[in-house]
């Protein structure tokens, strides 16, 4: 039963990339996006990225569906702590629940609060960043000092504060949290792109024909700002994932029993030398997206901008 | 480019030589017990400290007057040993005792203690500037005289059963003679603290800052040379890797192992888990008060509610699932280590009949889905737990089956033990599982479950339970000089507390400690499993406290 | 020089500025009021009065924020309540740990950094530089606590060859002479340094090998290439010297990562520094150290970048003919 759903997934996740790899290889020669699809299909590694997210995504999504047991349910006491087996793939942890099915669960969780949060470090950093390099000037100083100055914050020593002032975290704040200590890179890319457009001879023109600012925002900056933003997005959200999981791995991230995958792996960390699976398989899922997701970054960095192709 | 590989070579080779050294000599010899700890001390001063570490440190580092037996009696003279008093004297009217102090008892750094220490030890725990916990229990004693230097005596306004144990066995003696110039508020910052002088068995040796604290015997100790020769605290970040240096070998010793612990205990043949006494007990409390502390709760408010949920549980089903068949159910707010203990006391009996009947006649009646209302309330509550342990977790989760049973609809809250703490004192839960450790003397439950208790911060009586009923025994008992008549007046009080169930009484009396095979400890007494460290052996020829480098030889 | 010293630490100190101005409204806007309840615990009323001395707490907020910036420009960072004693003291006894680590893990990691991206750049296009790049970027994309407790499977238990706590041998210390303590430390101080320096390196060794290709490109390199000077010699004189220098400013962008990496992993091998202090500050709700370490963290950022900043100035002519 359980086998059929698997196959049931593992075929969409196939379909979705071989749908996009006919994306990536039109039978006619390609312009614009599809050109850069292409380009990011040539790289072996950036497209084994791809799949793995792809793969990562459509599974944890539909956990509820492929779990084995429930990760929530405390097991008698004497299945705590077992090696993996058939009936528990990733063996279960000291509260004898299923490690696999945790993982999976948290895999969802700890995926969707790292879009959600890269999100709003999305909005917000190109926010920050449009104004501070169009209107330049005192604003523009004083903005990109208080970049500086966040920067020089460890994000994690950062989040700590804030987690351990405001605990417990609820779901929402901490996706907000992690949202609001992102933006700070995307901020700095998204100025210089801006500054580098805003002489340009089309904006130049945009204004003495008395374009509104908003207007030339969004008509000349935005586009133009999109590359390296989606470019810094994706490298971030490997980032996001990891402070997450930190968080989770302090106490003051998501909340037991919820797993996480940072959760997870404070389960285990009692028991390493004994129990070590418990450890090892929520970090090895972490370190593949994290992985995945830097690999796609730099694809999508050189099909995006070909001059900056690594040699 | 070669260069860059040698070197670290070099240096790994270097390194990994060094340490294999060093635990040639000393180590071997002498007999070390590591006691791993999660929390660092904060203060080595007794009266400054309520850190569990610290106090642990300093109870062999300063000694009492007297220490309790192992019967725990605290009520008149019986059963107490000498500690730095040799002997004591009753004067007729009982209105005085003079301790009369072993000569040989001396400060580690050579000075003879004498009556003037007890004097200014005494003055310094009932300083307001100071503000010793215990403080308020010497609130009894008048005042403390020194008839010659060997001789302090302690006067009270009247008698009580317990004039002895306060005077005797609460104040541990601090040396004047290195203190008495430095006012009483700077004492918290007096260097003192963190590199003390005392007069016991042990003497500090160094502290170095969230790593270790280390005592060495004191071979001129007036009591005796201590057969254990070094103390060593290492601190650990957390519970779980305190546990994890007990499993390398890096410590030989743990003072509290969950059960699943005890299971992973059982998977290493040098070490073994080591049942003892002590003063804990677990209920699960019911907040009287509304949410958020005022007016009444509309499910617990109502005493014969309470009775109803606390007959709907059975207790020794929880607690042998949870913990082991050996474990005991709590009878009440008290321990079966106390002297006051009675088994005959009364019970709620399991009766989940019972407990349908009281609620159908309190009128809780059973609704749609099997859960029972009263007007437009819900027979609904939710059970706060720390997210730490385990074992109150599962015994909410059959709490909650148990409730069920009986038309009630229980969600189960886990929080981290901070927040729980924050929760309770401002009255923002229904009901909670909570833990307090007792103090050997029975009358301290006045501190705990009295009303004006339920007022206090920090007390076990979240809930707000208040009796006058159970003041006025209480109070009774706490005067009686006749240990019969106490007991007496105990019972009644303890069966009242029963009765009005203001919270249901889970599980008592002991916990396990995790040691190395070799470990000997002598009898762990149930207030204090550390009060007779002196007297520990480590046997010989077993792995004792392995350094890392040892780990290091065995596996090469 | 002097110039642009003076320019370096006048930014420097806005940012600390900056940085103080955020704890402090952190602090004033937590739920609950931090200067006299922490997780239902009351505070000492001695300890409430310092603080109502030194925070100004009965004035306006504006009159608070004044005193806040005033007692931390004198160095007093408040009081802990979890070790009972004011956190400077608390500080001075764990941030030299830290920076022993920092200092170590920066120094490694450099070294292997610019070690790989010179080898990269020099045999680009070959398993070594494809499957050097791949592992250092897997090291990259681990979170530190977990590289961390894995290196503490493998090399303390499954392979034992370094201790994996504390800073020291407690049984054996007060045994050692001078050369076993140092000795000791050090073989404590390898897992936590080796953890840290994993996964800066990838991000070093990225820079540099952009930096070395680069300059492989540059005029006179083409130069010495046609007058026949060796690869090797072209690598290490010409090539290396103008790529170095933009990796020294590397310095200010690892310096965050590594103060944050050290909390886990100071956390997981029991070393008693800053980061380990700030993590166990979350257990006990220790609102002071916690803000404080915030604080600290962003001071040392800014010295290093700093001392970056004046190191790349002496290095570079171009800078010093200014």
């Amino acid at each position: 039963m359980l086998v059929l759903r698997w196959a049931a997934a593992g075929t969409l996740v196939v379909a979705i990339c071989a749908a996009l790899w006919r994306a990536a290889h039109p039978p006619r020669g390609a312009t614009g996006a599809r050109a850069a699809l292409a380009r990011y299909a040539a790289h072996p590694s950036a497209v084994l990225a791809l799949i793995a997210l792809v793969s990562l995504y459509v599974l944890s999504a539909l956990a509820p569906w492929l779990a084995t047991h429930d990760p929530i349910a405390i097991l008698e006491r004497t299945l705590s702590n077992h090696a993996p087996s058939r009936a528990f793939l990733f063996g279960t942890d000291y509260a004898g629940r299923d490690v696999f099915s945790r993982v999976l669960y948290g895999a969802r969780i700890s995926l969707s609060i790292a879009l959600l949060a890269t999100s709003i470090s999305v909005v917000v950093g190109t926010l920050w960043g449009v104004t501070a390099g169009f209107y330049g000037g005192r604003l523009d100083a004083l903005m990109m000092r208080l970049v500086d100055a966040f920067l020089a914050i460890p994000r994690i020593v950062l989040l700590i504060a804030v987690g351990t002032l405001w605990a417990p975290l609820s779901m929402s704040a901490l996706i907000i949290v992690l949202g609001l200590t992102a933006w700070f890179d995307t901020s700095r890319l998204v100025r210089a792109e801006v500054l580098s457009i805003k002489d340009r001879e089309m904006v130049v023109a945009a204004r003495a024909l008395g374009a509104t600012d908003l207007a030339i925002v969004k008509r000349h900056v935005l586009p133009n700002v999109l590359t390296p933003v989606i470019v810094a997005a994706t490298l971030g959200v490997a980032g996001v994932i990891i402070n997450e999981a930190a968080l989770s791995f302090l106490g003051i991230g998501v909340p037991d029993p919820t797993p996480s995958l940072g959760n997870i792996i404070r389960d285990g960390t009692p028991y390493l030398a004994s129990a070590w699976w418990v450890a090892l398989f929520p970090g090895i899922t972490l370190v593949i997206t994290a992985l995945a997701y830097n690999l796609a970054g730099d694809g999508l960095r050189d099909a995006m901008d070909p001059r900056q192709v690594d040699r | 480019m070669r260069i860059s590989h040698t070197i670290p070579a070099i240096v790994l080779l270097v390194v990994s030589a060094c340490g294999g050294e060093g635990h040639s000599g000393g180590a071997a010899r002498s007999s070390a017990l590591v006691i791993t700890s999660p929390a660092d001390a904060d203060n080595l001063i007794p009266a400054l400290t309520t850190n569990v570490t610290a106090s642990q440190v300093g109870s062999l580092l300063f000694e009492k007057l007297v220490e309790p037996g192992d019967s725990l009696n605290t009520i008149g003279d019986a059963g107490f040993r000498p500690s730095l008093a040799d002997s004591w004297s009753w004067s007729p009217d009982s209105l005085s005792i003079a301790f009369h102090l072993d000569p040989r008892a001396h400060w580690h750094d050579g000075v003879p203690l004498r009556a003037a220490d007890v004097l200014y030890s005494y003055r310094v725990n009932i300083s307001k500037d100071v503000g010793s916990p215990i403080g308020p229990l010497l609130a009894g004693i008048d005042s403390v005289t020194a008839r010659d230097s060997l001789t302090p005596v302690f006067w009270f306004h009247a008698r009580s059963p317990e004039q002895f144990f306060n005077a005797g066995s609460q104040l541990r003696v601090i040396p004047a003679h290195l203190l008495q110039a430095v006012p009483d508020s700077a004492l918290k910052n007096s260097p003192f603290g963190r590199k003390p002088v005392g007069s016991g068995p042990y003497r500090f040796v160094r502290w170095v800052s969230g790593s270790t604290i280390e005592l060495d015997a004191d071979s001129t100790f007036h009591r005796g040379r201590p057969k254990l020769d070094r103390l060593i605290w290492s601190i650990a970040a957390s519970p779980d890797a305190a546990m994890l240096r007990l499993y390398s070998g890096e410590a030989n010793f743990i003072e509290y192992l969950r059960p699943q612990d005890v299971v992973q205990i059982a998977k290493h043949p040098e070490l073994k888990a080591v049942k003892y006494p002590n003063l804990q007990v677990f209920y699960m409390t019911f907040n009287e008060r509304g949410y958020g502390g005022h007016g009444t709760h509309a499910i617990f408010g109502d005493r014969d509610v309470r009775r109803a949920l606390t007959m709907a549980v059975d207790r020794q089903r929880v607690v042998s699932t949870v913990l082991d068949s050996s474990a005991r159910v709590a009878l009440g707010p008290i321990s079966s280590v106390i002297s006051t203990y009675d088994s005959t006391l009364p019970r709620l009996p399991f009766s989940p009949d019972s407990a349908r009947a009281i609620l159908d006649r309190r009128g809780w009646v059973t609704g749609a889905e099997g859960v029972r209302h009263k007007g437009a309330a819900p027979l609904r509550f939710t059970i706060l737990v720390p997210s730490t342990s385990t074992v109150r977790q599962q015994a909410a989760v059959l709490m909650q089956d148990m409730y069920k049973q009986i038309g009630a609809r229980v969600d189960i809250e886990r929080v981290d033990f901070p927040t729980m703490g924050a929760r309770e004192s401002a009255h923002e839960f229904d009901a909670a599982i909570d833990g307090m450790a007792l103090d050997p003397s029975p009358a301290s439950i006045r501190q705990e479950w009295s009303s004006a208790a339920a007022n206090a911060e920090g007390t076990s009586n979240a809930g707000h339970y208040a009796s006058r009923q159970f003041d006025a025994l209480i109070d009774s008992a706490a005067s009686q000089m006749d240990p019969t008549r106490a007991r007496g007046y105990y019972r009644r009080a303890y069966t009242t507390i029963i009765e009005d169930a203001p919270a249901v009484w889970l599980y008592e009396g002991s916990a396990w400690a995790g040691m190395n095979v070799g470990v000997r400890p002598a009898p762990m007494r149930p207030d204090a499993w550390f009060a007779h460290l002196a007297d520990w052996t480590i046997g010989t020829g077993v792995v004792a406290a392995e350094s890392a480098s040892d780990t290091v030889a065995r596996a090469q | 020089m002097g110039r642009l010293l003076a320019g370096r630490i006048l930014q420097g100190l806005a940012v600390v500025w900056v940085v103080a101005t955020l704890t402090f409204a952190l602090l004033h806007s937590a739920p609950g009021d931090p200067f006299s309840y922490q997780s239902g615990r009351r505070i000492d009323p001695e300890i409430r009065a310092h603080w109502r001395y030194v925070y100004c707490l009965d004035r306006p907020l504006s009159a608070q924020y004044v005193c806040y910036v005033r007692s931390i420009a004198s160095g007093d960072l408040g009081y802990s309540i979890s070790k009972q004693r004011p956190v400077r003291d608390v500080l001075i006894d764990y941030v030299p740990r830290t920076l022993e680590l920092m200092f170590l893990g920066l120094c490694a990691s450099f070294l292997i950094g610019i070690t790989l991206g010179v080898l990269q750049a020099r045999h680009r296009g070959t398993v070594v530089d494809w499957g050097s790049r791949g592992v250092s970027l897997l090291f990259y994309s681990m979170p530190d606590f977990w590289l961390a407790l894995m290196m503490a499977l493998v090399f303390a238990y499954w392979i034992p060859l370094f201790p994996i706590s504390g800073i020291e041998d407690v049984v054996a210390a007060p045994t050692y002479g001078w050369w076993q303590h140092a000795g000791d430390h050090l073989r404590h101080l390898v897992l936590p340094v080796a953890t840290l320096a994993l996964m800066t390196t990838a991000a070093i060794a990225r820079f540099q090998r952009a930096a070395m290709l680069d300059a492989i490109g540059l005029d006179f390199v083409v130069t010495a290439r046609a007058k026949g000077v060796s690869e090797g010699a072209i690598v290490r004189h010409h090539v290396l010297r103008n790529a170095l220098l933009p990796v020294i400013t590397l310095a200010g962008v690892t310096l965050p990562s590594l103060l944050g990496g050290a909390v886990l992993v100071e956390l997981i091998f029991s070393w008693p520094g800053m980061g380990y202090l700030t993590a166990m500050a979350v257990e006990s709700r220790d609102y002071a150290i916690v803000t404080s370490s915030v604080l600290i963290t962003s001071v040392l950022v800014v010295v290093g970048t700093i001392a970056a900043d004046l190191l790349y100035a002496l290095a570079d002519p171009r800078v010093r003919a200014q």
